[in-house]
């Protein structure tokens, strides 16, 4: 048996009496895009949040590469090489778009604070390098044009670029996008079925992606796990996932398509 | 075992007017999630219009405590309609700063009027001593444990069981959905004003009774504890509040008895500190502090950080222009002023590190500026190091002392760095008052030397070019600093912190860091302060200095790094140039600091913001969190 990427098992998070996950496991291999789908409430983001230690879980496991992860504080999350954007937005609105992006390098800085301080050699290489990393990034995510304004005053699908762009800025292995299509156009979400295959294809990224758009989840997923009420009710490829009874019911259950 | 009791019996009578205090602020927290820092005010006011009304008028107590608190009550109406209300779509912190100028500009007016000195509430107020047993009481104590278990009670059946205090308790859980449910919610806001000054009022007049005694700063030392208590009990509970003040009370009274009274006040500052540091959600608290995340300052774009260019004019024609300056002016007097200006930009540059860039208010900034004065103090009196050397070293231990500062904080977020820094700007200036064997105490350290150079001691051009040379010195590492990837993660961190942590940045680590920065620059500041007087004591470092450093980013403009030099060296001179008004001081930084946070939220040279309700208005993209709601 290979050893999974992420591996979760038996996961459960409870907010005072409520139940947000529950007995929730899966796994994610090396080089797959997989989808988690289920209506509003099913429990998709805490079980992102859990993964990358927001909050810890109340029980179960996480293993990312083979080392629990579960508990551990985000930004030790994303050192081990998990990168994630939020449902909720949450680039630096009052930033560049540049400054987003390295922002999301700063921890591949070798400069210290000296060398910056004293403007010597080494901080300004370094500085050309973070540079020359965020150039590539903001090529690859189309906001060469926007790269000096404010995040703040972009329309909400370029802002949505921003952060996968920080979150790539990291080099996670697991990138994990909760509802990236959200509030993007068609053109939009079309750019972002291509970055996803090309971010597998072209940087060997794994994606594990919360959406709501049934049809660009079609399209990009190798596996989709389907959640409701906190749990997992279904589990399987795209055509699998589809026929499923269970699914259809949870959707048309919570009044969804 | 009978003194414990007697420690008992008056920690309840203190603690009780404490128990007051805290739930008035407890109840403008609850409703309105901010601090009233001019609740300090309700006390003094009430205090001397009940003196006044007994003196003037021959009125009797009960005349006079009417009135007391009717003029608190009145203090409220005022702060609220000009200091809160037109804040409603601000970041919170904004009407914390208001307040705060209410309060010095109330304090600060009495001591105009009355005079400094503390002085009986009435010559010829009677006061008995009952002996019950083996413990003794006066009658004011009596009076004022009935008094705030009367108060208390009111209170409690008014939020319990009528339709006003279910009102209130919707507003606390939710004032959007308060609005829906067709609740008056400004309407309510102001009345849960006027009743937390009332209450503030009801224990100035008490506490002006108990001991017989007034005087200007009561307000301020009051507000302290009622922080403190409130704090203990989990903010928003206002029977937390309660248990807070009498908790507060009755460990002051054990240590003026078991340790010295001398420390007494300090117990105050502790609290506040400790409660924050080891459970921020108090005795009482239920919630979690998520609240305090509508404190996010990110409505405020910050200018953008000037380029670390030598070849460019700008950044030369200012320091040429200070470098001239001594030819020009030979007049001591004048090169005096300059000087205060120039320490003054340095500490207001440390400030807005922490403040305008990370996004922490903090209070206390005046236990560094004061930790580098005696650091430096210390080493070349009692330690006999050179000067220079004594300099050195205080920048480099107050650094560490930032991050010893900071540590405590780290976990808090919003209103809750600014308490909590406020109560360790209080105690390191307890430390000050009460270490004697150190810090020699109230009376200072004298016959601090000054500098030397090349065998000659510094006269008052040396000194200037000294503090120049400081400041010029710190803005060049401020600004390369902010020109780097540490000074992009610090505004990251003041936008948005889970984001920050999202990119592998641990957040504890970068506060630490803008701390010690921040801390060594205004130890810088402290240690040239020392040398320069040749005498320092406690009382430049009072929590309140630290107030008025704050007031210097505001007026600057937070996040602008001239702004806050600019914002430092004016306030400094504006009480010096304006000779007559050196009187008001502290009531003209309150006036500014009010002026400033409503007509230009941005500061003198900040950038202009747009209020979050108002871009939705427009159709722009609005916030985050607007976005989530609407959701
Ligand atoms: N921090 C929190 N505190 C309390 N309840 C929460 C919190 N986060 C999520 N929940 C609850 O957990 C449930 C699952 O929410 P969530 O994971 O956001 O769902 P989804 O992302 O699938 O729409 C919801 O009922 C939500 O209200
Ligand atoms: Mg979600």
């Amino acid at each position: 048996m290979t050893r999974q990427l992420l591996e979760v098992s038996q996961l459960h998070r409870a907010f005072g009496g409520l139940v947000a996950v529950s007995e929730l496991s899966f796994h994610v291999t090396d080089g797959e895009v997989v989808s988690i789908i289920g209506p509003n409430g099913a429990g998709k983001t805490t079980a992102f949040n859990l993964i990358t230690g927001v909050y810890p879980p109340t029980g179960g496991s996480i293993h990312f590469r083979g080392s629990q992860v579960s508990g551990m504080a985000l930004h030790k999350v994303t050192d081990l090489g998990i990168g994630r954007t939020f449902q909720n937005l949450r680039i630096f609105p009052n930033l560049t778009v540049r400054d987003n992006v390295l922002v999301g390098m700063t921890r591949k800085n070798k400069a210290s604070m000296l060398t910056a301080c004293l403007r010597l050699p080494a901080f300004g290489r370094e500085e050309a390098r973070l540079n020359a990393e965020a150039d590539r990034l903001i090529d690859l995510l189309e906001l060469r044009q926007v790269e000096s304004q404010l995040a703040r005053n972009l329309p909400y699908g370029n802002q949505r670029r921003v952060e996968i762009a920080r979150a790539l800025a990291s080099d996670p292995a697991l990138l994990l996008l909760d509802e990236p299509a959200a509030g993007m156009n068609p053109a939009e979400i079309e750019e972002l079925n291509n970055l996803i295959r090309r971010l597998r294809d072209e940087f060997g990224k794994t994606i594990l992606i919360v959406e709501h758009h049934m049809s660009l989840v079609m399209e990009i997923s190798d596996r989709i796990i389907v959640m409701d009420q906190g749990r997992k009710i279904a589990e399987g490829t795209p055509s699998e996932v589809r026929e499923s009874p269970l699914v259809v019911r949870a959707y048309l259950g919570a009044g969804m398509v | 075992m009978d003194l414990f009791l007697q420690v008992l019996v008056n920690g309840f009578a203190v603690g009780g007017t404490y128990a007051l205090g805290a739930v008035g602020i407890s109840l403008v927290f609850g409703v309105l999630n901010i601090i009233n820092f001019g609740q300090g005010a309700t006390y003094t006011v009430a205090a001397y219009v009940g003196m006044l009304l007994m003196m003037l008028t021959g009125a009797n107590v009960l005349v006079a405590f009417v009135g007391g608190v009717a003029a608190a009550f009145i203090v409220g109406y005022i702060t609220e309609r000009i200091a809160v209300r037109p804040l409603r779509n601000q970041p919170l912190q904004m009407s914390l700063i208001t307040t705060m100028g209410f309060g010095l500009i109330a304090e600060n007016l009495v001591q105009f009027i009355f005079g400094p000195q503390t002085q009986p509430l009435s010559a010829d107020l009677s006061s008995s001593v009952y002996s019950i047993g083996p413990v003794t009481i006066t009658n004011w104590e009596i009076v004022t444990l009935a008094v705030v278990v009367l108060a208390t009670g009111t209170l409690h059946f008014v939020l319990s069981r009528t339709s006003f205090g279910s009102a209130v308790r919707a507003v606390a859980e939710d004032r959007r959905a308060a609005v829906l449910l067709g609740i008056d919610v400004n309407r309510l806001i102001i009345v849960t004003f006027c009743i937390a000054a009332a209450m503030g009022g009801v224990a100035g007049v008490l506490g002006a009774a108990l001991y017989n005694a007034i005087y200007p700063t009561m307000g301020s030392l009051s507000l302290t504890k009622a922080f403190a208590a409130s704090v203990l009990g989990g903010m928003e509970q206002v029977g937390g509040a309660i248990v807070g003040g009498l908790i507060l009370g009755v460990a002051e009274s054990a240590t003026a008895v078991y340790i010295s009274s001398a420390w007494r006040d300090a117990i105050a500052f502790a609290l506040l500190v400790g409660v924050l540091v080891a459970m921020p959600t108090g005795l009482l608290g239920r919630r979690d502090l998520d609240k305090v995340e509508r404190t996010n300052l990110s409505v405020f774009p910050l200018p953008p950080v000037p380029r670390l260019d030598l070849r460019r004019m700008s950044i030369w024609l200012p320091v040429l222009i200070a470098l001239l300056l001594p030819l020009v002016i030979n007049d001591n007097y004048y090169m005096r002023i300059l000087t205060i200006m120039l320490m003054s930009g340095m500490i207001a540059l440390s400030l807005n590190l922490v403040a305008g860039f990370a996004g922490l208010f903090s209070l206390g900034h005046a236990a560094f500026y004061g930790f580098g004065a005696y650091a430096s103090a210390i080493l070349s009196t009692q330690l006999g190091l050179p000067v220079w050397l004594s300099i050195t070293g205080s920048i480099l231990l107050t650094g560490a002392f930032g991050v010893v500062f900071a540590w405590p904080i780290m976990r808090l977020r919003g209103h809750y760095v600014t308490m909590a820094t406020f109560g360790l700007s209080g105690l390191s200036w307890m430390i000050m008052l009460n270490w004697i064997d150190l810090t020699r105490g109230p009376m200072g350290i004298r016959a601090i030397p000054a500098p030397e150079f090349f065998g000659e001691t510094f006269g008052a051009t040396g000194f200037y070019y000294l503090i120049l040379a400081f400041l010029l010195i710190s803005t060049g590492i401020v600004l390369a600093l902010l020109n780097s990837p540490f000074g992009r993660a610090i505004r990251a961190m003041r936008d948005d912190e889970l984001g920050v942590a999202s990119v592998g940045q641990d957040t504890r680590v970068l506060k630490m860091q803008v701390f010690a920065l921040s801390a060594a620059i205004a130890g810088g500041a402290g240690a040239f302060w020392a040398h320069y007087v040749s005498y320092i004591s406690p009382d430049s470092f009072t929590p309140i200095v630290s107030i008025s450093f704050l007031a210097m980013v505001v007026f600057g403009g937070l996040g602008s790094v001239p702004g806050a030099i600019f914002g430092g060296a004016a306030l400094a001179a504006l009480p010096e140039i304006l000779r007559f008004a050196s009187e008001y001081r502290l009531a003209i930084y309150g006036l500014i600091l009010i002026l400033v946070v409503l007509y230009r939220p941005q500061g003198l040279l900040g950038m202009r913001h747009i209020a979050p309700d108002a871009r939705i208005r427009k159709g722009q993209p609005a916030s985050n969190k607007a976005r989530e709601e609407a959701a």
